[in-house]
Formats: structure tokens, sequence, C-alpha cells
């Protein structure tokens, strides 16, 4: 079998990007073919074309990856080959008109886009129930995780809390640097937060960075390589995720495989993702949140469980089982008969 | 402790902070999601204001290509500030005529 990937941008560090170069890894495994396009390409970003280079035979499947308003991509849909959209899910633009009115526009074409795509394709799928389900989709391919980089830990700084995610409105990277400043306040002097990701401008970065600068103690830093933030996770006591919009949130994971214990917000996909491996809550009191570190950096029966339980979540979402939903859902999209 | 326990101990606990602890905020950015916006917020974004700090270049040494963006925005001013004055002329009405109608609908509804 033929795929071509279709992306609607590639970037060198974003999760959509690596999916398809996971995917298309194990494309080349199962002795497959086909190429990987996208209508933007990030210079930095390796191993995609341009799409003019998509020249698809007869036969060939089309593996739609959706995460953006994408009107180059519509030609795509009048095409006669067989079509897979996946859904990585688009951010709702009510985070972003008053930070990034462009890529709030985007959002909003994307979300109101999307279900004409998926009707357009023979079978829309989402990395997660959560995103399929916006589909009226229950066909789920999970991320294709390699997270053999990260590092489990040695000697622990027992009040090192991190998030790793875009730094933008919707990842609430406020609430985390307000929790962690309480936190500090009262439980812990000496310590530190790291906030890890790309951020939505230089603007927003500026009015984060004061934030971090009056809490004290908080590090910004993005554009790490996978050594470098592997090094971050092993240096992590505990990880705050308090997103209000995620689709399936990987650094989630990421923290499992670091044996780094996990507060998070129940939001989008998050529930699924955590399942009983996180401490859940949707409490707004920055005060939760600071108590909530606090016990999960020092009581070690909790500590231990949270460990042993995230280890679990890493081995349900082990790649094989991935490449399998990925192989059926593609093998299902190329045979008309069986879809 | 088990980690389902974790949540209300924690809701205890903060529950016993002291009025001045907990309201010891920092204070700049905060976050809103933008739901119902306002007629005010709309004629705010009616006129679009571009930023000149906001072109530049994502590439390695990228930046002779920033100032070359920046040059041509600079020499292309006159015709872009042409087609935004048009657009927020547009927008300004439409918003105008937006208002009289709610407006009238209001005075309608209140019969």
């Amino acid at each position: 079998m033929n795929v071509w990937q279709v992306l609607s941008g590639a970037g060198p560090v974003d999760a959509v990007s690596r999916q398809a170069l996971a995917f298309r890894e194990r494309f080349t495994a199962w002795g497959w073919g086909g190429r990987d396009v996208a209508a933007f390409i990030d210079p930095r970003a390796k191993g995609f074309e341009p799409l003019r280079a998509l020249k698809p035979a007869p036969d060939d499947v089309l593996l739609i990856h959706y995460s953006a308003y994408a009107p180059r991509l519509r030609t795509l849909l009048e095409l006669p080959n067989r079509k897979l959209l996946l859904s990585h899910n688009v951010t709702p633009a009510r985070w972003l008109w008053d930070h990034d009115p462009p890529i709030a526009l985007q959002c909003e074409l994307g979300r109101r886009q999307l279900p004409e795509y998926a009707a357009r394709c023979d079978l829309a799928a989402g990395v997660s129930a959560y995103n399929a389900a916006e589909l009226g989709s229950d066909v789920v391919i999970p991320p294709l995780l390699d997270l053999s980089w990260i590092r489990q830990k040695g000697q622990t700084l027992l009040s090192h809390v991190m998030f790793v995610g875009r730094l933008a409105p919707h990842k609430r990277q406020d609430e985390v640097i307000r929790a962690f400043a309480l936190y500090r306040r009262r439980h812990a002097p000496d310590a530190r937060l790291t906030l890890v990701g790309e951020p939505l401008n230089e603007s927003y970065l500026r009015a984060l960075r004061e934030l971090a600068d009056r809490a004290g103690g908080v590090e910004i830093e993005s554009s790490l390589t996978q050594e470098q933030l592997a090094g971050r996770y092993a240096a992590a006591s505990v990880f705050v995720c308090l997103s209000e919009h995620e689709g399936f949130c990987v650094p989630l994971l990421e923290a499992f495989a670091a044996d780094v214990p996990v507060i998070a917000r129940p939001s989008g996909g998050v529930p699924e993702t955590a399942g009983d491996a996180a401490l859940l809550t949707d409490d707004r009191d920055p005060a939760v949140i600071a108590e909530l570190i606090a016990l999960a950096t020092t009581d070690e029966e909790l500590r231990a469980e949270l460990i042993r339980r995230g280890r679990r979540r890493v081995d349900h979402y082990a790649p094989e089982r991935a490449a399998v939903k990925l192989r059926e859902a593609l093998e299902r999209v190329s045979s008309p008969a069986r879809s | 402790m088990r980690p389902e326990e974790a949540l209300e101990q924690a809701r205890r606990r903060a529950a016993e902070y002291d009025p001045p602890t907990r309201d010891d905020g920092i204070e700049g950015l905060t976050i809103e999601p933008t739901d119902r916006v306002g007629l005010e917020q709309l004629i705010e974004w009616a006129v679009a204001e571009p930023d000149a700090d906001k072109v530049r270049s994502t590439r390695a040494l990228g930046a002779p290509i920033t100032a070359l963006k920046r040059g041509l925005v600079h020499l292309t001013r006159q015709q872009t500030g042409d087609l935004l004055a048009q657009q927020a002329r547009f927008n300004l009405h439409l918003l105008t005529r937006v208002a009289e109608l709610e407006e009238r609908v209001k005075r309608l509804e209140e019969r």
C-alpha cells in the first residue's frame, strides 16, 4: 500500500509533525510506500515536501492530519483517492482572540471546516475518543509514541514543578505560576517551576515572563532538544497541567514515563489519557492546586502509587498497540468493501 | 495516602489558608476566554492597527530577512494604509448599523 500523509503545516517540534514522521517509519517497516507533504513547511522541519509534490496513483491512500485551518487542502477532497482524516484537534478560538487574532481566526475557521472535511473523507478518526467524538466517529488512532528518550529519574529535587506545552492562553501557564507561587510561599521557599514550550507570540511570552518574575523561582524555556527535555523531566518532582483544552496531551505520558506524578485539569482528552494515574481536579482555587503539589511532592505512599499507575498508562499507550490501530484504520480505508 | 483521597485533603488544607495569604495573588497577565463580544470591543477590533514589530523571520540568521520585510512594509505603507482605512470604514459603518438594529429590536421587545 502507498500512503501519502498530508499536513496543513510541518514544523520542527510540533506533535503533529512528529506523529507523521513516526507513522512514516512504521509504513516503511511494513513495506508500504508514499511520501509526506505539507501546505506550509517551517524551514527547520525535515522530512516533508511541498504540497505540489503530491501525485498519488489511483489506489494510493491519503492520510490527512487535521490540526489547523487548511484552505489549500480543499482541492485534495476532489481527488478520487480513498482518504482517512485524523483529527489532532483544533484549539477553540475563544482562548486566542485577545492574544493573537490571526491565530484565533485560523482556529475558528479550522473548527468550522473540520466537519466538512470529515464528511468528505472515507473515514474520520481522532487521536483520542474525545477528538473522534467531535466528528461523530468512534475510530481512535492514538499517538505512536517512542518514549525511550525519557530517562527515569535518579536523584530528584523534591520541589521542582514542571509543565510542558505551548506557551499559550488556553494552556493556563498563568494559573500554574500563581498556584506555584502559593505553594512556594507556604511550603517550599526554594521550589522551582520550569515551563517548557514554544511561545504563541512575543507579546504573550513577555506578559508570561513578567508574571513569572513576580512569582520568583520560575524558568521559561523554549526550543529544547529532546535530550534537554529529558533532563528537565528527570529533574522534576511533579507535573502540573491546568490546560483548558487538550485533544490528547502527550506530555502527560512523557511525565508518566519519567516517573513524575501528575496533577491535571480534566479538560478535553485529559481524563482519557491520564486514566486513574493523575490527580485530576477542576478546582479554580490556586490554593487547592498548591496543596496538591505539596501532597504529591511529600507523601511517599501517594507518589509511589501515582508512579505505579503512570507506568501502567505508558504501557497502555505502547507504540505497538497504537500501530495496530493505525494499520487497521488504513487497511479499512484502502479496502472499500470493508469500510 | 491513596490518590483518590488527595483532592479532599488538599481542599481541606486550602480552606485553612488565612485570607491575607489567599488574597496575596500576583498581579499581571490575566486570561479570560472571549465568548460574547460586546459592541465596544467590536469597535476596538474594527480598526486594525498592524504592529511592525511582529514582522519577522523565523529562519536561523533571519535578521536581514526581518529588516527586508520591515523595509517593504514601510515602503508600501501608503497602499496598505489606504486598504486598512477602507476596511475600517466598512467595519465601523456595519457596526453602527448593528447597534441601531439592536436598539430597534430592544425597543420592539419592550412594547
